[in-house]
């Protein structure tokens, strides 16, 4: 039984939103409840992909998990500790395990500052290092690991000299440089060329079984999810709808949010494109403020009830590893 | 290829360059192509293969340090490349249209929506308020918004109702042609595959044209009938969409489509490009891709390889294929 | 290869990267040789001068001749000498003045943006009122409360004029606050401080370097302002106190073409050099930001 290295509990994302001046004079407060009771966890040296739209919350919830944002309400276990009732000082320590690539490449890295600065930062912050030969050694082998070589080219210039691809890999670079254990990935590639993507994509993975790490993907692409993924975790509006083995949800999703997703996901395949049926559903997404009673996604459910109207669905386990939010499914 | 007025768009050997501080840049380096009328044809390739500035060749709309240096872009049989700004001004949103990218952002917010689109009406047709009104209504119900919404802003629409704003814009006069420059990127994937589904529709029902410009192959999958990859400022592949993908003969476009993951099919591994793109400042010689080609061989980085036609109305420019 | 050879590298190449932009610029370039120029003559002020610019060597109101090149006061002193040794006065002021008034604003803008909230809201509510304050009347108040002197006029000018840097300084830091390398530092553990002034500082230097020219510019002329007025401090020979004495001749109405025209174009040259430095810089900063 591998164990967890990262366990959500019902973790809550609140943030104020305004309210007009005879509301806020009754006391009523407005919320957009951007993560709103999330539970799934992470087992180590897994590759979870947190998978939603726009206005799901995933983004939101990566960075609560990495405390960058502060939940409202909820347990994040790490390896058993609630990292939440951490003091300032056990944070930065903890800081040290659990690192974060970010989206935009072009933003992530500081102009200002040289490859070698760059990723002397991390080391220079947690005081990892003793004296420059050991910094600048360090360094050396994260650019090796990263294949930006040779690394006394890669190390003197600045982000703007760097390609797209370049500047992620100083990032992912940067990211591990303290040797994480668990690393969080927000839509690292989406800004990248297609050619690019997968050899960004091939060289996490090889890091990832190089240095045993456990990486937490946060994508929209369901497409790139199934390549990167062992288990996906579905999320809308704020909720979990689905967990399972990756390929076990594509092939067979449970959740009509799930199903509705892969019948319009586009499919680089023109003959498969054609001839699929795509499951009809009104509007988009809503935002996440005054939202309806009831399961999340009834409004533009092609399946529902009265009950889904009224009730919201819990994550239930309906198979080994298999979890959905759905009264229609038991 | 044939000309001829089913033709609403040909592009002949088209060049252009852009001047730069650091060097002339050939962004589009003898491309050639052509749209029929109720047709959707793709444009596909990543950052700096030269598509946009195509796009924007051909309503010429390029920026100032660029120049068409040859070639001719014909516009339902009207070559546009001589042509001033004035008689251009004619021609666009008549004759042709363009959906920029991330044009849905570009509505102005302290305008209603209703009242943007009626001003190209009222200023390229002469319409009257009421007329422009009226026809705005009618482009709503087009596609797919609830005509009561003209008065709303477009804060008040979401982002897929505002792209779908943009593409009655585009539409609003009837012309050939509409160019979608990445009509889709930043939209979720049920409304994503709406648009599509749209610019579909609007190929059926009103027999308008589309130039679909974009990165991402499983759109074109999705969308167009005919497609050209390009490489570089210069088109490698060019066909009927479905022998495109199901007989890819050039080695980049093959890479490119297995560079898109898919829902469908096998659970496949990966295999990276090697290399990064092209610096478009030092075209490497002969055929741009042979430094990342894995089935490169002698001629490759010599000779730049023609587009020739390899199966009836499947043009590819490769070495391997179709001899020198 | 090591640390300490790695920064020499970076450093170089910052350097040498700046200069290409800057020197594109041709307006910036003539500014630079100006502030060059100006600060050869202030260095080696002693060694042009041929005589001490106290002294009085000559008789009063003498026109322009080979022994005295730009003529005498009206207690016969020479005026070129006068005029070179005013350089040194009008950039000491000039720099010294723009240097505290930039600081005292960067220092106030970063905290501000940074840190927002209350400490925000009443730095700004500070800066409005400094603002609101009509410049001129005021400085001739505090230099008759705190008497004449070359070092009140410095405190003055810096005291009333660091708020438009206050300003943009803040804005600068409340965008740069949010870009996602802020983030990424924060994600490594970073402190507020080192953020602060290894992220947001450095990236906003090239704003207050273009801010500190024009401030110098405004550090010239309110002290030329000021000791025109008779404002200024008798003992030093800035080129306002040229001009005033100027004045006080009647320079204007007898004809004194040699006493008022060369500190007025010297004051004019000084400023025209720094605003062309700050318009470059200016230009420099725009583009430079977007770059990808």
């Amino acid at each position: 039984m591998v164990e967890s290295l990262l366990q959500v509990e019902n973790l809550r994302v609140w943030f104020p939103a305004r309210t007009g001046i005879l509301a806020a004079l009754r006391g009523e407060r407005r919320y957009v409840k951007a993560v709103d009771g999330v539970s799934f966890d992470i087992k180590k040296k897994e590759v979870v992909c947190l998978v939603g739209e726009s206005g799901s919350g995933k983004t939101t919830v990566a960075r609560a998990i990495l405390r960058l944002i502060e939940p409202t309400d909820g347990r994040v276990l790490f390896e058993g500790r609630d990292i939440l009732s951490f003091s300032k000082r056990e944070l930065r320590e903890w800081r040290k395990e659990a690192q974060i690539i970010f989206q935009d490449p072009y933003e992530s890295l500081d102009p200002r500052m040289s490859i070698y600065d760059i990723l002397a930062e991390p080391l220079r912050v947690n005081k990892v290092v003793g004296n420059s030969e050991e910094e600048y050694e360090r360094i050396t082998r994260a650019l090796e690991d990263v294949r930006l070589v040779p690394p006394e080219d890669f190390m003197v210039r600045f982000p703007h000299e760097l390609s797209g691809g370049q500047r992620q890999r100083v990032a992912i670079a940067r990211a591990l440089i303290l040797m994480p254990k668990f690393v969080v990935a927000d839509e690292p590639v989406s800004m990248l060329d297609a050619s690019i993507r997968i050899q960004i994509l091939s060289l996490m993975e090889e890091l990832r079984q190089k240095y045993g790490l456990t990486y937490l993907f946060i994508t929209h692409d369901l497409a790139q999810a199934r390549y990167t993924g062992d288990r996906i975790v579905v999320m809308y509006l704020g909720r979990v709808m689905e967990i399972g083995p990756t390929e076990d949800v594509i092939q067979k999703p449970l959740h009509p949010y799930t199903k509705v997703l892969l019948s319009h996901v586009p499919v680089p395949d023109p003959i498969v494109a054609r001839s699929r049926q795509k499951i009809e559903v009104p509007g988009e997404t809503p935002s996440p403020i005054d939202l309806p009673p009831g399961c999340r996604f009834w409004p533009r459910c092609p399946f529902m009830t009265e009950r889904c109207k009224e009730v919201e669905p819990n994550l239930k386990e309906v198979g080994p590893g298999r979890f959905v939010a759905c009264h229609l499914v038991s | 290829m044939a000309k001829s007025p089913e033709h609403v768009l040909v592009v002949e050997d088209l060049r252009v360059h852009y001047d730069t501080q650091a060097g002339v840049i050939k962004a589009v380096d003898g491309v050639s192509f052509e749209i029929k009328r109720g047709e959707i044809v793709g444009l596909a390739g990543e950052s700096g293969s030269g598509k946009t500035t195509t796009a924007l060749a051909v309503m010429k709309l390029l920026p100032s340090n660029a120049r068409i240096v040859s070639g001719r872009i014909l516009l339902s049989g009207t070559d546009v490349v001589p042509l001033d700004e004035d008689e251009m001004r004619r021609i666009r949103w008549n004759k042709v249209s363009m959906v920029f990218q991330g044009a849905m952002n570009a509505l102005n917010p302290v305008l209603r929506v209703g009242d943007q689109i009626a001003e190209v009406l009222i200023e390229k047709k002469g319409y009257g308020k009421e007329e422009a009104m009226e026809r705005v209504r009618e482009l709503f119900s087009l596609v797919g918004i609830d005509p009561s919404r003209v008065r709303d802003y477009p804060h008040e629409f979401s982002g897929g109702m505002r792209q779908r704003a943009i593409i009655a814009m585009a539409i609003a006069l009837n012309p050939d042609l509409v160019i979608a420059d990445e009509p889709v990127t930043a939209l979720d994937v049920v409304v994503q595959s709406k648009v599509l589904e749209l610019l579909k529709q609007l190929r059926d029902k009103l027999g308008i044209s589309v130039l679909l410009i974009t990165h991402d192959l499983s759109v074109i999958a999705e969308t167009c009938d005919r497609t050209a990859i390009m490489y570089a400022g210069r088109i490698v592949e060019y066909g009927d969409t479905v022998e495109l993908f199901s007989n890819s003969l050039h080695p980049y476009t093959k890479a490119l489509i297995s560079a898109f993951p898919s829902i469908t099919g096998e659970r496949r591994t990966f295999e990276p490009i090697r290399g990064d793109p092209p610096n478009m400042l030092e075209v490497p010689p002969g055929c741009p891709f042979h430094p990342r080609c894995p089935k490169r061989f002698e001629p490759c980085d010599k000779e730049e390889p023609r587009l020739i036609e390899i199966n009836p109305g499947h043009w590819v420019a490769c070495h391997l294929v179709g001899g020198r | 290869m090591s640390r300490a050879a790695v920064r020499r590298r970076t450093l170089f190449k910052r350097i040498s990267s700046f200069w290409q932009l800057y020197k594109a610029s041709k307006l910036g370039v003539f500014g630079l040789a100006v502030m060059v120029a100006f600060g050869l003559i202030a260095a080696l002020a002693p060694f042009l001068t041929p005589y001490d610019p106290g002294d009085f060597v000559g008789k009063p109101l003498e026109s322009p001749s080979l022994k005295h090149p730009l003529g005498t006061d009206q207690m016969g002193r020479d005026l070129l000498s006068r005029l070179i040794y005013g350089t040194r006065i009008s950039l000491a002021v000039g720099l010294s003045a723009s240097a505290m008034a930039v600081l005292i604003g960067a220092v106030i803008g970063l905290v501000s943006g940074y840190f927002g909230g209350i400490v925000d809201m009443v730095l700004m509510r500070i800066t409005d009122v400094f603002i609101q304050l009509p410049t001129l009347p005021l400085m001739l108040i505090f230099v008759a409360i705190l008497g004449k002197g070359i070092f009140n006029i410095i405190l003055v000018i810096a005291i009333l004029g660091w708020t438009p840097t206050a300003r943009m300084v803040r804005s600068q830091t409340l965008s740069l606050k949010e870009r996602p390398f802020v983030e990424a530092a924060r994600a490594i553990g970073a402190s507020d401080l080192h953020i602060l002034a290894r992220h947001i500082a450095p990236n906003v230097v090239p704003l207050i370097f273009a801010n500190a020219a024009i401030s110098v510019v405004n550090a010239v002329l309110s002290e030329s302002f000021l000791s025109f007025l008779g404002f200024g401090d008798p003992r030093v020979p800035s080129w306002g106190m040229l001009l005033y004495y100027a004045r006080l001749a009647g320079a204007t109405v007898n004809g004194y073409w040699w006493f008022i025209i060369p500190p007025g174009v010297a004051i004019m040259l000084l400023a025209l050099g720094f605003a062309c430095i700050n318009y470059s810089l200016d230009q420099i900063l725009n583009p430079r930001l977007r770059r990808r």
